[in-house]
């Protein structure tokens, strides 16, 4: 006649048996969320941020379009057919983003200005370029506009002019900070203090955190106003 | 680890949960996207305007003008302050005339229809290249109808009716072909000439509607705005049946009777030379235009009681002109459009002689003939009988191609015409139009005209303002549309030459070479840059000649005779005058909402069509405003509202002109009626020139009623200022009489401190005009 308590004692060490590593791992599993959201945080907030759920710095753009082929003067990885290399054309960043030694926006040029090499340039196999005459209505499709992902955004509080920027760094080429790849010659190397080497890009991605942080460093090295309604109006 | 289905199912529902709202906390797509737009106008810059000089092609007078471009956008015309015609000034129709641009019911590709009466089908411009050149070359007959064309487009318009062995003929629904004329025999001159109202002293116009919509108006509104601005101010006559915007601007309004003007300007003239109001040098000029004793008929008395004008105001008229030299006497609109038309306007423009303006300033000035590459300076629509003449080719089937352009023929021309039953008759009917209207109706290939916002062209201005004047038209739009100048190009296969862009900037090189006018430059590239920035080319020393003789096949022997009207019969009789809407021209700018909704100056009605009849003849025939009226000529019948005033000569109905299209894009059609329908088939003596204003009609009400479209009376007469009472008129009284009546009303009002009565008397209800 032993008593019935053993039965008893082992049901509530089952009961503990599963609690106690379920609590483990959940608390494990809300510390590493928690941990992952403090971490996604501090980088966002110092840097750039993690790139998960959107937050990536470079994404497909509808047109693969290779900076590197038009803007960079650096031997391409592919080759001609008939086997020579090939160099970037070397072209000047304002030759397509005009409106950014005169306007607030740089701007992204309109189908036509593409299409005006492209109509006779490039392989006729090409799947990125049959996309691009595609949409200036070469093809004998209805022309359409491109819309391309925005990779460099500011907050909808900034206001940021391109115009007076470029002016400045044209004419004080000493004062490009933070390049970031060490162009530092004429357009490219202005451009370059905030966009980075977008010559060697091969898929458009920000380099620089671009925060107030380095903004206002920068005005205040430079002498430029640090008032907050500069570019808070 | 093991999940039980609760705590599974909530796992689930809480990651379901995180998801979602990571996923909708996020930026709109939009704010993610950078487009590049397809075409790439030259000036993509966001937010800045650009302005580009163009012409007014198409509407009369030639004006320069300015358009702003926003993003490859036209967005505004403006006066061109550089241009000589405009200087800066502009008028409604500019406004409206932008909206022909981006209308929705443009005519998008060319159509063509198979058969007579079947439907219209789109085809392509290739195919439609080929069924144009198909039809040409078959040989036959050819007429091609344009609007009246100066410039570069009536050149080509020439050109190509000629290569082809066809005939070129111009149509004008408001013809103007007797003031050409009558301006040729008198002055000699080729194109209309200059008159420089901003240093006359005095003006007494004729029936032409000059601040409004007679040949130039921004032009002469300009000149009017330096006749009011000399330290006297000027003195303005104006003789028209119908209070116009005109007539309203002026000193003194003589409402004459409808084709009595002639009548009155002799009998001005016989006042003049009767007392001697000029010198003897002129009044000897002047004789010798005339048979001896031809002046007699034209007494006072006689001449007061045929045009029922006091013989004081004719007296005061002739006193006037003859005292405040320089003065200027011209006319046109309803005075030349009688049967004895031609009669009057030599009668109206001989005055200038016996004043002594001619080739003064302030007077009557010569503009030059053009010289510019044989382009024409001058067109208007041919007159009535060459028209019934062509129209008779084409009824008889002689006639295998008729190309028109520019004009709604089928709406313009009066019904006794037939034109209907005359393109039938034709094999291929080709026309050119902006939108689907009555004479694409009637067509066998349509094809869409560009607008002239969005094509090459020059226009030489009628009346160049005293100096050679070339305005160049350039596309300010990136625009697919094809001008009808460059199909005509194409489809003679280049036999008059390759464009008119190169056309045109060949014209430029030869002005170049001249060395002279308002453009100078290194090059003809930039030349040629420099005459589009600046609107064209002008030279302001290149001036012409006038005389101040008439030509001997001009002389005025005949005794004047009563304009021929139709007559009835039965029914009270009216004496139909039509006039050209302010906002709607002839119907060119119909298809725009801005032009529908634009208020007459006089009447402030819009939208509708409405007949303008004198108050006291409505009162007694008790017709109300807003009665719907049937007005029957014997070529027809239309229906307008009625709108009873004051400023109408009695025994006489006015109808503006522009409604009454069954198609013509969704705010034009099926809208109002079409007066040119109904004109009668009478035509002046001399020249053969269609008597539009000669028309008699029977009015009747209809028994319907309904309320017109207007501004004014919206709001009730109320005083500006509290204590400033409002003048109300009775019928027949000045405003002196109507003072001194309300005087009492209003001490009373204000001694008794009564506020019942506001102190305006309800005398005559006609004076109320709210409803």
């Amino acid at each position: 006649m032993q008593p019935k308590l053993e039965k008893k004692k082992n049901t509530s060490n089952n009961w503990l048996k599963i609690l106690i590593p379920v609590l483990a791992i959940g608390g494990l599993s809300v510390f590493a969320v928690l941990g992952a959201f403090v971490a996604f945080i501090i980088t966002a907030w110092w840097g750039q941020p993690i790139p998960v759920m959107g937050f990536e710095q470079t994404f497909e753009q509808p047109i693969h379009f290779p900076h590197t082929v038009h803007a960079s003067v650096k031997e391409l990885d592919h080759v001609s057919t008939d086997g020579t290399p090939m160099t970037g054309l070397g072209m000047d960043c304002t030759f397509c983003h005009r409106t950014v030694t005169t306007q607030p926006n740089a701007g992204v040029p309109s189908v036509g200005l593409c299409t005006t090499c492209h109509k006779v340039i490039g392989s006729k196999d090409s799947t990125e370029l049959t996309k691009l005459r595609e949409s200036g209505g070469l093809l004998d499709a209805a022309s359409s506009p491109i819309n391309w992902k925005r990779v460099h955004r500011l907050p909808d509080h900034v206001r940021f002019v391109h115009e007076s920027h470029i002016t400045y760094l044209m004419q004080n080429p000493n004062k490009i900070k933070n390049s970031s790849s060490g162009v530092t010659e004429g357009a490219a190397g202005v451009c370059s203090t905030c966009h980075g080497d977008v010559a060697s890009m091969e898929q458009v991605k920000q380099v620089e955190a671009l925060k107030m942080g380095q903004c206002v460093d920068c005005h205040r090295d430079n002498g430029a106003p640090t008032d907050c309604v500069v570019c808070h109006h | 680890m093991k999940l039980n289905r609760r705590e599974f199912l909530s796992l689930a529902g809480k990651s379901a949960a995180g998801a979602v709202i990571f996923a909708a906390c996020g930026l709109p797509e939009k704010e993610l996207i950078v487009q590049s737009p397809v075409e790439m106008p030259e000036d993509l810059v966001k937010g800045e305007d650009q302005w580009y000089a163009t012409t007014m092609g198409d509407f009369p007078g030639g004006d320069g003008i300015i358009v702003r471009i926003m993003e490859g956008r036209a967005k505004k015309i403006e006066g061109n302050p550089d241009h000589p015609i405009t200087q800066g000034k502009s008028n409604a129709r500019y406004d409206s005339a932008l909206q022909m641009l981006y209308h929705p019911d443009r005519i998008r590709e060319p159509l063509s229809r198979y058969s007579k009466g079947g439907n219209l089908n789109g085809i392509s411009w290739t195919r439609a290249i080929k069924e144009f050149k198909d039809a040409l070359n078959t040989g036959g007959n050819m007429t091609l109808v344009t609007n009246p064309l100066r410039g570069h487009p009536g050149s080509i318009a020439s050109k190509f009716a000629s290569h082809y062995g066809g005939v070129h003929i111009n149509f004008d629904p408001i013809e103007q072909g007797i003031l050409h004329k009558t301006v040729e025999n008198i002055f000699d001159q080729k194109s209309l000439p200059h008159l420089d109202i901003g240093n006359a002293k005095s003006i007494m116009s004729f029936g032409a509607d000059w601040l409004s919509t007679w040949v130039s108006p921004v032009q002469y509104s300009r000149f009017y705005g330096s006749f009011r601005s000399q330290s006297d101010r000027g003195y303005f006559i104006h003789v028209d049946p119908r209070m116009s915007m005109t007539a309203a601007n002026a000193d003194l309004w003589l409402p004459v009777k409808p084709s009595y003007e002639g009548d009155l300007a002799l009998g001005i003239a016989r006042i003049i030379v009767e007392e001697k109001l000029t010198s003897e040098i002129n009044i000897e000029a002047y004789k010798k235009y005339l048979s001896p004793g031809f002046l007699n008929g034209y007494q006072l008395r006689d001449v007061s009681h045929r045009t029922g004008l006091p013989e004081e105001k004719i007296k005061k008229a002739a006193h006037i002109i003859s005292e405040k030299t320089p003065a200027i006497v011209f006319g046109g609109g309803s005075t030349e459009a009688h049967t004895n038309g031609s009669f009057n306007l030599r009668a109206v423009y001989g005055l200038n002689i016996l004043l002594g303006s001619v080739g003064v300033t302030g007077g009557v000035l010569p503009n030059p003939s053009s010289e510019i590459d044989d382009l024409p300076a001058s067109s208007s629509g041919a007159s009535m009988k060459e028209w019934e003449e062509e129209l008779s080719h084409w009824r008889a089937g002689n006639v295998d191609t008729v190309i028109i352009r520019g004009v709604d023929l089928a709406h313009g021309l009066p019904n006794f015409l037939g034109i209907a039953e005359a393109l039938n008759n034709v094999k291929n009917v080709i026309v050119f139009s902006t939108f689907e209207d009555d004479t694409t109706e009637l067509a066998d290939l349509v094809l869409p005209d560009s607008t002239f916002l969005e094509s090459w062209g020059t226009d030489i201005p009628e009346p160049a303002p005293g100096y050679l004047v070339l305005s160049v038209q350039q596309p300010v739009v990136v625009s697919n549309s094809r001008g009808f100048a460059d199909v005509l190009l194409e489809v003679s296969e280049e036999a008059i030459g390759s464009t008119q862009e190169n056309m045109i900037t060949s014209t430029i090189t030869t002005l170049q070479k001249t060395g002279t006018g308002s453009v100078k430059a290194s090059n003809s590239r930039l030349y040629k840059k420099g005459i589009q920035q600046r609107g064209g080319w002008w030279n302001t020393n290149y001036s012409g000649n006038i005389s101040g003789s008439y030509r001997e096949s001009s002389k005025t022997g005949e005794i004047s005779t009563f304009s021929k009207t139709n007559s009835l019969g039965e029914g009270t009789e009216f004496h139909l005058i039509p006039f050209v809407s302010n906002s709607l021209l002839n119907g060119q700018l119909a298809p725009t909402p801005w032009a529908q909704q634009n208020p007459d100056p006089m009447s402030t009605v819009a939208w509708v069509t409405w007949a303008e009849l004198n108050k006291s003849e409505a009162d007694e025939l008790n017709i109300d405003e807003g009665d719907i009226l049937l007005i029957k000529s014997t070529s027809g019948e239309i229906e307008a509202l009625a709108y009873p005033h004051p400023g109408v000569q009695p025994g006489t109905i006015c109808i503006p002109t522009g409604q009454g299209n069954s198609k013509k894009g969704r705010y034009a059609e099926n809208r109002g009626s079409n007066v040119f329908a109904i004109l009668a088939d009478k035509k002046d003596s001399e020249t053969g020139a269609l008597a539009w204003a000669a028309t008699k009609v029977v009015v009747q009400r209809s028994g319907r009623n309904k309320k017109v479209a207007k501004f004014e009376g919206t709001v009730e007469a109320r005083p500006i200022e509290p204590g400033v009472p409002v003048l109300v008129l009775g019928s027949g009284e000045t405003a002196d009489e109507a003072i001194t009546a309300n005087h009492h009303i209003y001490q009373n009002q204000f001694l008794n401190n009564s506020h019942a009565d506001t102190g305006i008397s309800h005398k005559d209800d006609e004076t109320k005009t709210d409803h």
